[in-house]
């Protein structure tokens, strides 16, 4: 394995935990799948399909996504947005990632 | 478009029953967005290729309907380290006994009863049959093994305790299975019945005085070396006591087999024929070969208890 395919691998990692707080931060204004997908992208987080849609299914069974059928553009699209359960859970995981921030800062500061 | 239902379609048929219809009309609802964005950029309707290419970032089916079920294994990675070494044991034992069984009944006996071929086959059949049966127990184990939390609940302190040793669950694990195999060979095999289940194909035997004896002594036997490595297959530990009941298990099992192979034939004629009584003596035959080759791998066994016995006691 290349220098570059180990690097890719570990950010990959790295980002998988961040998705569903990705993921939940975008619900909290209304989307569908794919524009769900193509606001995740143009705030620079590249997501595949086929990890994302099956997601926001599982964040929707756990409660903390609300979705409706509804009609736009003649065509019948699923519209996710966060629930309550979801805002409250969104707001300590936020918590959660700005202390992981700052002990990694910390660390980071302590070991230059 | 046909492509479209095709792929959705795959999907489909490897979705749980429940959401099924759910799940497809949203990924064909996505599919129709992306299309209808081509559309919009080019103003004519997408062509095969660029349905092709959507597809293609929507993923493989196989891993999009993955994607929507829990993660399923028949063994995961904490057991397949001990599943892999058990099965290549496991598969080498059997393999061995079988092979022992054919070459000494054809040297013995000078009668060649199988093609080189067919040799082949036979053992390969007895490897098959071997990894069914251990990768049987360790799914089992793996299911298990998630309920019953056995590797949440492990002792660390047990590692360093001296009146306590480190157990492999490889080691428990193998004579479960091969405490397991000989008890159905024993008991459904040859059965209880004097007549023996061979009467019906013409081939008058009946058990001799020797089966008498040895049949529940084997049983019991049998039974408590189960439910002992059962035990040990979840405690994962040895203590001295432990190992004084392995040994003696050991032991009368050494006895009880090397009684079988010097009091002689297990199996007798019930009339005079000169044939069946040249078949009858490589069966006794090989009964005697399988019985030495289980002595050999039970004081292999005894000796490792031993060897974690003086661990012990230093």
């Amino acid at each position: 394995m290349s220098e570059q395919e180990k690097l890719d691998k570990l950010k990959q990692e790295l980002r998988r935990g961040a998705l569903v707080l990705a993921v939940l931060l975008q619900l909290r204004q209304e989307h569908y799948g794919y524009s769900l997908r193509k606001a995740l992208i143009d705030a620079g987080i590249e997501i595949e399909e086929s990890t994302l849609y099956p997601l926001i299914r599982r964040l929707e069974t756990q409660g903390l996504l609300n979705s409706e059928w509804r009609e736009e553009a003649k065509r019948k699209k699923r519209f996710y947005r966060i629930s309550d359960m979801g805002q409250t859970i969104l707001q300590q995981l936020v918590k959660e990632w700005q202390s992981m921030n700052q002990s990694i800062e910390q660390i980071s500061t302590t070991l230059d | 478009m046909k492509l479209v239902e095709n792929y959705l379609g795959e999907v489909a048929s490897q979705l749980p029953q429940t959401d099924k219809e759910d799940i497809i009309a949203e990924l064909g609802s996505i599919i129709e967005a992306k299309m209808d964005d081509i559309t919009e950029r080019s103003g004519t309707e997408p062509n095969e290729t660029q349905v092709a290419s959507i597809l293609k970032e929507m993923g493989h089916p196989n891993k999009v309907a993955a994607q929507y079920g829990a993660q399923q294994y028949l063994i995961g990675p904490s057991l397949f380290h001990p599943y892999k070494k058990v099965l290549k044991l496991t598969v080498f034992a059997v393999v061995t006994i079988q092979l022992l069984v054919v070459l000494s009944s054809t040297i013995f006996t000078d009668v060649v009863r199988i093609s080189a071929i067919g040799l082949l086959f036979h053992l390969a059949s007895a490897a098959l049959y071997t990894g069914f049966w251990v990768t049987v127990a360790f799914a089992t184990m793996e299911y298990s093994g998630e309920k019953l939390d056995w590797f949440d609940k492990w002792e660390p302190l047990l590692l360093s305790n001296a009146k306590r040793i480190a157990a492999t669950r490889e080691n428990a694990i193998s004579n479960v299975i091969t405490d397991a195999v000989v008890f159905i060979w024993w008991n459904n095999w040859f059965g209880r019945d004097h007549d023996m289940p061979f009467t019906p194909n013409d081939f008058p035997v009946m058990a001799t005085g020797v089966y008498d004896i040895v049949y529940w002594p084997i049983n019991v036997l049998l039974i408590t070396s189960l439910a002992f490595y059962t035990w040990q297959i979840v405690q994962c530990y040895w203590t001295k006591l432990r190992l004084q009941v392995a040994i003696i298990i050991d032991i009368v099992s050494v006895i009880v087999m090397g009684y079988m192979i010097q009091a002689g034939d297990l199996f007798a004629l019930k009339v005079t024929d000169e044939n069946a009584a040249i078949i009858l003596d490589k069966v006794n035959f090989s009964v005697s070969v399988v019985l030495a080759v289980i002595i050999g791998f039970v004081l292999y066994d005894m000796y490792g208890h031993l060897k974690n016995w003086r661990k012990l006691a230093s």
